[in-house]
């Protein structure tokens, strides 16, 4: 007799193989707080639930100041939450120490600017090697490859100065998904470039996530960008903190 | 990419001051390797060379005095020594040789010195030394005939052949040319040695030269005097016996210990020029905390996109100590050439001045442990920047908030 | 770095402290007996409390002793107008004289009259390595001492004095 499995015996459910979650990041009951220089504590961000499946592509609607960059920093790891859990390609990230959080955004998160946030020292080329350091490693031929695929082939040597601001929008692109991310945030991405640049840069990016197979969360108030998108949500519905801030 | 490649990419970018703060650092390090290789180089120098003798018998007066005069050829003479002293301390039975000097006249400022052929037939001025020639041939002692230290020869273009008018004492004085004519007959080897800085002449030709005392024609200004070996104590016994005992002459010995004398007496100079390379050096180290620093301020986004790509924040507190260290570490070579430059110069006015001969390139501890102190010294400025950027905040610091 | 700075400070404070010749050496008057180290490894006399020293050296083969007159510490020369001056040793029970004459000495500039250093010149020297003696009269700048017993080459510590 199988004295761990006799027969009739109720089935153990921690036995039982897990089902796969659905969703590549899972949100419930964030909570983020800052204290104000007066001392008082404002509440930045309180989200119940959200949940972005892998490939996945989706919208955040919001206006300035609606907590969607800090949002985004919550889920990057950049920022620690008060409360609640984020789950990100299976791993408990909120509950991860810092240096944790660090090796983990490296390796599973590419994370795009508004400004760019380019290194000015560094080629393009450095830039995206740059962005590969911190996690698996350089990979100079698959970094090449990247800057190649968004068109700045012939500006691997340039410097940030010497781009222009759809170029440089390309670099950080490239950079973003250096590492094979599983998650691709954009916080405004086309918040500094003129309208052509701003819908084509767009374009390059949710192109370059489909073919990495990242799923990609932009935040952004321009409904021009929002128009190109299936899914999109309101973040002043999502974020109570929000709503309650400006509730009447 | 790795930490270096952050540092290197971050001197690059902040080039200019980069440069200056690893010069102020060259300065430095340069300064303390001078003062320092140069003071125990000229100390072991002076107080190891004595000519190939034991001691010096002078007239009363400092010890110094006479070393300075009778071996480095410097200094006037304390008085004159009576040819029966002479005798007398060459009959001892302790002494091996005594070779007497006569000093008082120059040529264009350097020295004539008067001396026996003993002095380079018998002596011998380092272990299995003796003084030889380049060229030409050793005077004759009862003529009028001259042979060069090989500095002078280059100096004042003197071959065998050439011929000369001496001047009266030590000091060149156009005025003071004396009628006789002197030939050179030689050009000694480099010796690496005072004798390299003088021309030598039979003694009598100092003693006799017209001007001078004929009723000091047989006197000289000191002896050298190099003692038997295995005579241990005999230096001491004479040292009792002149010093001492006696008070009309003066012996100095060991010649070395007369030379380090000076050394201990000047030992505070030393100490004041150690501080001053030292001084220096907190100082530039001061100025890379300074520099880096104040860049701060305006590397904060640069440091928060870092933690932003992954970096922690420990990768990012080693990249700023590494960026402190790697401007001294520049500045070290920097100050290898400075030292280079510094210790040439100085062993160029020594060998010009003194006739003592330093090398600029031969090995010194503090070779090695000064530039390990520097790179120490920068890492330590780094680590109060290093804790500011550790306490970057990073979303603060990154694009502003939408 | 900063150990070696102190180092530094402390080596030169004791090349400094030694150049100054100020300096009391307190250890070297605090007892009455101590030791002198006679210069030419001879035998010390002490005349008077450690007033003055007389330093006899023997040389056997040629049968001399020469007697060196010295200062309290045994370290500097003194010089004395006298032209001899006698000791009574006694050899085999008998009393032999050793007088003792001054030496002049270009060297050092001594005359008779004016020297530190005396010898004697005795044949029964040669073959005497011991014996008792008694210094008899001597005067040292102001001092005269009298019938300064001694042993050679022990020495003798106490001395008599007028």
């Amino acid at each position: 007799m199988n004295v761990f499995n006799p027969p009739n015996a109720p089935l153990n459910h921690d036995l039982q193989v897990k089902k796969p979650d659905p969703f590549l990041l899972r949100i419930t009951g964030l909570e983020k707080s800052f204290r104000a220089p007066d001392g008082a504590r404002h509440r930045i961000v309180e989200v119940p639930e959200f949940a972005l499946a892998a490939n996945d592509e989706f919208a955040l609607a919001g206006e300035s100041g609606s907590g969607k960059t800090t949002f985004l920093n919550l889920i990057a790891g950049i920022l620690r939450a008060d409360a609640g859990t984020i789950q990100l390609d299976g791993a408990a990230v909120s509950s991860f120490s810092e240096s944790e959080r660090d090796r983990f955004r490296a390796t599973t998160i590419g994370y795009i600017f508004q400004t760019f946030n380019l290194l000015q020292g560094y080629t393009c080329l450095e830039n995206v090697l740059l962005g590969m350091s911190f996690g698996a490693g350089a990979d100079r031929a698959f970094a090449e490859a990247l800057l190649k695929r968004v068109g700045l082939g012939n500006r691997l040597k340039h410097y940030p100065r010497q781009l222009s601001s759809g170029q440089q929008q390309r670099v950080a692109v490239a950079r973003a998904l250096a590492n094979k991310p599983k998650l691709v945030l954009a916080d405004e991405p086309t918040g500094n470039l003129d309208h052509k640049n701003a819908s084509e840069s767009l374009k390059l990016i949710r192109e370059a996530c489909r073919e990495s197979s990242a799923a990609f969360l932009v935040v952004s108030h321009d409904r021009e960008v929002l128009a190109q998108f299936e899914r999109v949500g309101d973040f002043h519905k999502i974020n109570r903190a929000f709503a309650a801030e400006t509730a009447p | 990419m790795n930490l270096f490649g952050i540092v290197f990419r971050s001197l690059r970018q902040h080039a200019l001051s980069t440069v200056v703060t690893a010069a102020s650092v060259a300065l430095a390090g340069g300064l303390l390797l001078t003062v320092w290789v140069a003071k125990s180089q000229s100390q072991a120098t002076f107080t190891g060379v004595n000519a190939g003798f034991d001691a010096v018998l002078g007239a009363r007066g400092s010890k110094l005095q006479l070393v300075l005069n009778a071996i480095f050829h410097l200094e006037a003479s304390p008085g004159n020594v009576a040819w029966s002293d002479f005798l007398d301390v060459q009959k001892n039975p302790s002494v091996e040789l005594a070779v007497p000097l006569a000093v008082g006249d120059n040529y264009r400022g350097y020295r004539l010195v008067g001396t026996t052929s003993d002095l380079f037939d018998k002596a011998q001025y380092a272990p299995r030394k003796k003084f030889t020639l380049s060229s030409g041939e050793w005077f004759d002692p009862t003529r009028r005939e001259a042979v060069v230290g090989d500095f002078v020869a280059r100096k004042m273009n003197l071959k065998p052949g050439d011929t000369f008018h001496p001047f009266h004492g030590l000091i060149f004085d156009e005025k003071n040319q004396h009628a006789e004519t002197y030939v050179v007959v030689g050009v000694l080897k480099p010796s690496n040695t005072p004798a390299d800085r003088v021309i030598w002449i039979p003694l009598a030709g100092i003693q006799r030269m017209s001007g001078h005392d004929p009723k000091a024609a047989t006197d000289v200004s000191a002896v050298l005097v190099k003692l038997k070996a295995g005579s241990a104590l005999a230096g001491f016994q004479l040292d009792m016996m002149y010093n001492k005992q006696g008070n009309r002459l003066t012996f100095a010995w060991p010649i070395g210990s007369v030379m380090a004398g000076l050394f201990d007496k000047i030992g505070w100079f030393d100490l004041v020029l150690t501080l001053v390379a030292w001084l220096v050096a907190l100082v530039a180290s001061a100025s890379i905390l300074a520099s880096i620093y104040n860049s701060m301020n305006e590397r904060r986004r640069e440091l928060a996109i870092l933690r932003a790509l992954g970096a922690r924040r420990s990768i990012v507190f080693a990249a700023i100590v590494l960026e402190a260290a790697t401007i001294s570490a520049l500045g070290v070579v920097g100050g290898f050439g400075i030292y280079a430059a510094l210790m040439s110069g100085v062993a160029g006015i020594l060998r010009a001045q003194v006739g003592v001969v330093l090398n600029p390139f031969a090995f010194h501890p503090v070779m090695l442990w000064s530039p390990a102190a520097f790179i120490g010294l920068g890492a330590l400025a780094g680590i109060v920047p290093a804790v500011k950027a550790y306490r970057t905040d990073v979303a603060h610091n990154l694009a502003p908030v939408s | 770095m900063k150990p070696k700075l102190l180092f530094n400070f402390a080596l030169a404070a004791a090349i400094c402290g030694g150049c100054s010749k100020s300096e009391d050496t307190p250890k070297t008057e605090a007892v009455h007996k101590h030791e002198h180290k006679p210069p030419h490894g001879g035998t010390p006399v002490e005349l008077g409390q450690d007033e003055y020293h007389m330093e006899l050296v023997r040389d056997a083969a040629a049968g001399t002793m020469q007697a060196f007159i010295f200062d309290g510490e045994l370290e500097n020369f003194v010089r004395i107008p006298a032209g001899s001056f006698t000791v009574g040793a006694k050899v085999a029970g008998k009393e032999e004289p050793l007088v003792f004459q001054a030496v002049p000495n270009v060297a050092t500039g001594e005359t008779v009259g004016d020297t530190a250093l005396f010898e004697a010149r005795v044949d029964w020297l040669k073959a005497t390595p011991e014996f008792d003696a008694v210094l008899k009269e001597i005067t040292v700048r102001t001092k005269t001492y009298t019938n300064v017993a001694f042993n050679f080459p022990k020495g003798a510590d106490a001395g008599g004095k007028k």
